[in-house]
């Protein structure tokens, strides 16, 4: 297992090196240079030239990538070019609001959606399954921001129930969950669908395996066998495709903090990318990526938990 | 409570895309308390079918016509909360493949909890207590670490006795094992064989054993079916079915069991011809196609049932005479 756990942490600094490097790449290739698209036409080339030495951009670009790493294995992001604060101070503060946001409608998801999918298995068959089945197609063919747009005309403009921008007032607990709610059900409601469909199609499965038919032979209830027997081995591959889909819910949630004005990583990154802000986009990118790994490893770990087999591969 | 069961004119038919598989016709059979049932045949021939029908675990593509009572109980009646409340209670089923049977991912001390969960009477220490002692019955001494174990982490062997023990764990008046060694080689079999004998000695219900291997068979049974194609076509007792064979088929059938040849052979004998499909049978007798002895009435008419003793039948145009 501990193997097994170097291993995949090694291969998640490998990733990380990979995306930086490719995002370094990418500011070399966009045409045009950022310190003048940045400041605009009008800009005195002296001031062009202060704005390109403070990015670094002057500096040939491995000399870049390596320097950016340097800096950032001693907890240095680089500086906002405008405000000269450090981005690891910018990263901070806007990650409480993003992660509260993915997390709530991951959850949201998960509690929505596994039951739903249980539900479908234990009623399979019946109105009731196909009902389900029909409503989850239909809440992943619409896109978050199209739920968060239409979700933010009705309940914030038209019935006024829910603030419509903002993350709430700080201090005031009542007011931050009411500007939770909107953005994320924008994000949630496709992955409840996703995860009912996904939670039905393994445990279908599942339910024709042999063991399951053991656990009926003894008079078991069916709900037991299903949220016991069968969703044990059923979520399996339910954690593997949130794990994965998580790179979807966290741009969702840039789309999402864009529409309804909310302080969040999203934010910061549509915001710097707008402003050619360059250290804040490299920056955040490495911090939303370490933290994308860091899920997708303890996805994984815990997969191994649950499935004693996948464990005793790896202890071997 | 023991009883006894009694199947009469027992039919399944699967639905399937291909049309109805008609898995079992007019089976009757009749199990005392105290007794071991045999059931024989060659595989696909309705065996698991039978037992299948017997715990209440038919697939939902299965139909059921004709009765099965235990005791006073009619099962073929019964509603499904009835019939759940019967299974792992007073009929218990030991499955043909050991190493599917428990689920991966819970330890086996879990499910042995959960498969005693009738017994509202009891707690979870209690349970696991009764458990100890039946993992000890089955010859598994290291009791409590064998319930920390997940299933893969046990032999074949070991894991088909603890599902005997699971079986067991529920005093069931009907206990049914499927080709319990099949899937185990031939010491583990020996030795499972060996636990059965133990095991009918202290036990007071009914046991049907099915296999396709009559060694086990003539070890075990009291009283034997033989079926072919979805019929019984010749049942009895232990002594009459191997000493005293009238079906043409059980005749086949001894013939080519591998443990009645002393001589080294070339290649095992086996019955010429296949099983019938059971789409579409034939309107006379279904061994007809592939027997030796067939003549005139054999192809065009049902053969009729003859009663050589009390307990001996024969279902064959040939035994008339
Ligand atoms: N669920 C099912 N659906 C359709 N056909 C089935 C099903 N289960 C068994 N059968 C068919 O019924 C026949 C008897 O099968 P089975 O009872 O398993 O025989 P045995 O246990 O003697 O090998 C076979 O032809 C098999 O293909
Ligand atoms: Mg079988």
């Amino acid at each position: 297992m501990l193997t097994y756990a170097v291993k995949r942490i090694g291969l998640g600094l490998l990733i990380l090196v990979f995306v930086m490097v490719t995002m370094y790449a990418a500011v070399f290739l966009v045409p045009g240079d950022p310190a003048t698209v940045a400041l605009g036409p009008r800009a005195t080339p002296e001031l062009k030239r202060l704005l390109t030495e403070r990015m670094g951009l002057d500096q040939p670009v491995w000399w870049q990538i390596i320097e950016f790493f340097r800096n950032a294995l001693t907890g240095n992001l680089g500086y906002d070019v405008w405000s000269n604060r450090p981005v690891s101070t910018l990263v901070l503060e806007a990650l409480p609001n993003t992660l509260i946001l993915g997390t709530t409608a991951l959850m949201t998801a998960l509690i929505l959606g596994v039951p739903l999918g249980c539900l479908a298995v234990v009623k399979r068959g019946t109105l009731a399954d196909h009902l389900i089945g029909v409503l989850s197609v239909a809440v992943i063919a619409v896109p978050s921001f199209v739920v968060a747009i239409y979700s933010l005309l009705l309940f914030a403009v038209t019935l006024r129930w829910l603030p419509a921008i903002g993350a709430g007032e700080a201090g005031d607990i009542g007011s931050q969950v009411r500007a939770l709610i909107l953005p994320a059900l924008a994000i949630a409601l496709g992955w409840i669908g996703y995860i009912s469909r996904m939670v039905r199609a393994s445990m279908m499965e599942v339910m024709n395996e042999p063991h399951i038919r053991t656990a009926r032979s003894f008079g078991l209830p069916e709900w037991k066998i299903v949220s016991k027997y069968a969703l044990r081995i059923a979520i399996i591959p339910t954690i593997s495709l949130v794990a994965v889909g998580l790179g979807g819910i966290l741009s969702s949630a840039v789309f999402v903090e864009a529409v309804f004005s909310r302080p969040g990583i999203g934010k910061l990154i549509t915001d710097a990318v707008n402003t050619r802000n360059y250290p804040v986009v490299m920056g955040t990118v490495l911090m939303m990526t370490a933290i994308y790994v860091s899920i997708t490893i303890a996805a994984d770990l815990l997969i191994a938990r649950l499935d004693p087999r996948v464990r005793d591969v790896f202890r071997g | 409570m023991t009883a006894s069961l009694t199947v009469e004119n027992l039919s399944v038919r699967y639905r399937t895309p291909h049309g109805s598989v008609h898995a079992l016709r007019h089976v009757n059979m009749e199990a005392r308390p105290g007794e071991v049932i045999g059931i024989v045949g060659e595989s696909g021939c309705g065996k698991s079918t039978l037992v299948t029908a017997l715990a209440n675990l038919l697939p939902a593509n299965a139909s059921v016509d004709g009765s099965i009572r235990y005791g006073a109980l009619d099962l073929t009646g019964l509603d499904e909360r009835h019939r759940r409340a019967l299974r792992g209670d007073e009929i218990a089923l030991v499955g043909q493949d050991p190493m599917t049977a428990f689920n991966p991912v819970l330890t086996i001390g879990d499910q042995l909890i959960d498969f005693q969960h009738h017994r509202k009477d009891i707690g979870r220490a209690d349970k696991k207590n009764r458990i100890a002692d039946m993992l000890a019955k089955v010859g598994i001494s290291d009791a409590d670490r064998r319930m920390a174990n997940y299933p893969h982490e046990l032999s074949g062997g070991m894991r088909q006795r603890v599902a005997i023990a699971a079986a067991l764990l529920t005093d069931p008046g009907l206990l049914i094992a499927d080709e319990p060694t099949t899937a185990l080689d031939v010491t583990m079999e020996a030795q499972i064989i060996h636990l059965l004998r133990e095991l009918r000695r202290e036990y007071n219900g009914v046991i049907i054993v099915v296999s396709h291997h009559l060694g086990v068979i003539a070890e075990l049974c009291d009283r034997v079916y033989v079926m072919y194609a979805g019929e019984v076509v010749e049942s009895g007792d232990v002594d009459a079915i191997f000493h005293d064979a009238r079906h043409p088929y059980t005749r086949a059938l001894l013939a080519c069991d591998p443990a009645r040849f002393h001589e080294r052979l070339e290649r095992l004998p086996t019955i010429p011809g296949s099983l019938p499909s059971l789409t579409q049978l034939p309107v006379g007798c279904v061994y007809a196609p592939r027997c030796a002895d067939c003549f005139e009435p054999c192809p065009v008419h049902p053969p009729p049932v003859v009663r050589l003793s009390a307990d001996h039948a024969v279902s064959c145009h040939g035994a008339r005479a």
